[in-house]
């Protein structure tokens, strides 16, 4: 279990990112978090990750997971962020390089990660050679190539057009389930946050107060579940109405 | 094919020119044919062919000092914020200062029995900053979300430059380079103009002499062969660009 307890952070003095997030994750779980843009999703991811420290408030991780040092975190940026000189094949394995892996364990968890996302035959591509979906696949590769208890995700499929994203998406809620790692996503979509989470946290934006120009940061207002997936879940009525609940809680929460 | 396209062009001028210069019976001393400067060429082939020798390694060797030098300057300078901001005047007043105008003083420091080593010394100088300028700019523009990405994976300091900063500061690297590598000529000529007479034996000193007994036709002979260096050299530093962009880079489609 990941649990937030009263997380503030700025990046500037008076300029709040983050106010009182308060929240926990369990240990497998597909978290999804929605909110509008500039509310301080990203921010929160990279507390998650360790990138930046809480100004206050406690972040405790579960000893398996504690600091990027380790190999458990992952991070899936919304651009691929692959370095342009590198194949498909040593993009993934850089991590693993300077995780100091051996050559033969490297080879290995390249290759499971290029299985993993189907990319097996497109190890020699430069990413310039390959579409979007496919640079965000071996993106998501080189995150898993570490294999991961904690998986973050940046709103990663936001650039890639409906039918891509579609696929992504189911791939990895398969993926989720034959990896027994933590999920948390971050997404602008409603839509997305309906179909992918097993729990969908509502972020609300950050406020400036009218006379001293502060800001008061983002945090999380509600905590939604929506239903399991059921026959062609996309089009059921009841995925519908969970996005129906998931857009209510957002105007609600823009409105305060 | 399209290689040979130019030459058309030049033989129309050179036969212009031998023309002309009969035509008008132009003296010797002022334009020489191109015939003459044939002549000249083959000639003074072995002296020339000295002289290239001494000016390409006075250039090569200045444009490696450049490189070396412009690279790992750039990058103590990107490291933190207050060495640039501590060293950022002295590289602007480098690149204002006339570099001709300090040449004689460096020639006087290092001795003129050390002709080659004070050549050096200037043209390097001259080659130093578009190669530092360039790297500069590479190194910066590398994108936040790559560094994170190395933070994550737990990259140290030289692994996330080895990984990624140099890798991507290298198409302005070699931009730069090849700025660098043309005033590295430049600089190795002019050095041998300010240093004059009888000092030095590069292709400049050639010119030089040749200009004093009026020897104009072997002064355009030498002419020609330092062109011919300047070409050959960057058409060299292109084809090193190509060999390591091509797969990646976005200027080579
Ligand atoms: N590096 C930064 N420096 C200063 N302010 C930042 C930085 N990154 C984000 N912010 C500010 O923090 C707030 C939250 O940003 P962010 O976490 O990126 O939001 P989101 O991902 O939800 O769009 C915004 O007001 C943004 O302007
Ligand atoms: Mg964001």
């Amino acid at each position: 279990m990941i649990t937030l307890t009263d997380i503030n952070f700025s990046y500037e003095k008076n300029r709040q990112a983050l106010h009182n997030v308060s929240c926990t994750f369990a240990e497998n779980s597909f978290s999804v978090i929605v909110g509008a843009s500039g509310c301080g999703k990203s921010t929160l991811l990279r507390l998650l990750a360790g990138l930046e420290e809480p100004t206050s408030g406690a972040l405790i991780m579960p000893p398996a997971l504690s600091t990027f040092s380790t190999f458990s975190t992952g991070f899936v940026f919304q651009d691929p962020t692959l370095l342009a000189w590198r194949n498909v094949y040593d993009n993934i394995a850089l991590p693993l390089k300077i995780k100091g892996l051996d050559k033969t364990s490297r080879h290995t968890r390249t290759q499971e990660a290029l299985a993993l996302v189907g990319l097996a035959e497109r190890a020699d591509a430069h990413p310039r050679e390959l579409s979007g979906g496919m640079k965000m696949r071996v993106s998501l590769a080189r995150a898993l190539a570490s294999r991961p208890r904690l998986l973050l995700m940046d709103e990663p499929f936001a650039a890639l057009d409906e039918h891509t994203r579609f696929r992504l998406e189911d791939d990895l809620r398969n993926l989720q389930q034959t990896l027994n790692c933590t999920i948390i996503f971050v997404t602008h979509s409603v839509a997305q946050a309906a179909y992918l989470g097993e729990r969908v946290l509502v972020m609300g934006a950050s406020e400036t107060n009218d006379e001293t120009g502060d800001e008061t940061g983002g945090s999380i207002k509600h905590i939604l579940n929506p239903p399991a997936h059921q026959q062609d879940w996309r089009h059921n009525p009841a995925f519908h109405a969970a996005c129906a609940t998931i857009s209510a809680a957002l105007a609600e929460v823009e409105a305060a | 094919m399209r290689y040979l396209l130019p030459l058309p062009i030049g033989l129309c001028v050179l036969a212009l020119w031998e023309a002309a210069v009969h035509y008008w019976q132009v003296p010797r001393f002022l334009l020489p044919p191109p015939s003459a400067i044939a002549v000249a060429l083959i000639d003074n082939l072995p002296l020339l062919m000295a002289g290239l020798w001494t000016t390409l390694n006075i250039t090569l060797i200045a444009f490696a000092c450049a490189v070396i030098s412009g690279v790992g300057f750039a990058t103590l300078f990107t490291r933190a914020r207050f060495i640039e901001l501590a060293f950022a005047p002295y590289l602007v007043a480098l690149q204002v200062t006339p570099v001709v105008a300090i040449a004689p003083l460096i020639l006087i420091w290092v001795g003129f029995d050390n002709i080659n080593r004070a050549l050096i010394i200037i043209a390097w100088i001259i080659a130093f900053f578009p190669i530092t300028a360039s790297s500069i700019q590479g190194l910066r523009s590398t994108n936040r979300d790559l560094h994170d990405m190395m933070t994550l994976a737990g990259a140290k300091w030289w692994q996330r430059l080895l990984y990624l900063e140099y890798p991507a500061a290298l198409p302005a690297i070699l931009a730069g380079a090849k700025t660098s590598g043309g005033l590295a000529l430049i600089g190795a000529v002019m050095a041998e103009f300010v240093a004059g007479s009888g000092t030095s034996t590069g292709l400049a000193w050639r010119i030089i002499e040749a200009g004093n007994r009026l020897e104009i036709a072997t002064m355009f002979a030498a002419l020609i062969v330092l062109s011919l260096l300047g070409i050959v050299f960057f058409y060299t530093l292109s084809f090193i660009e190509w060999l390591l962009l091509r797969r990646w880079h976005d200027s080579f489609q």
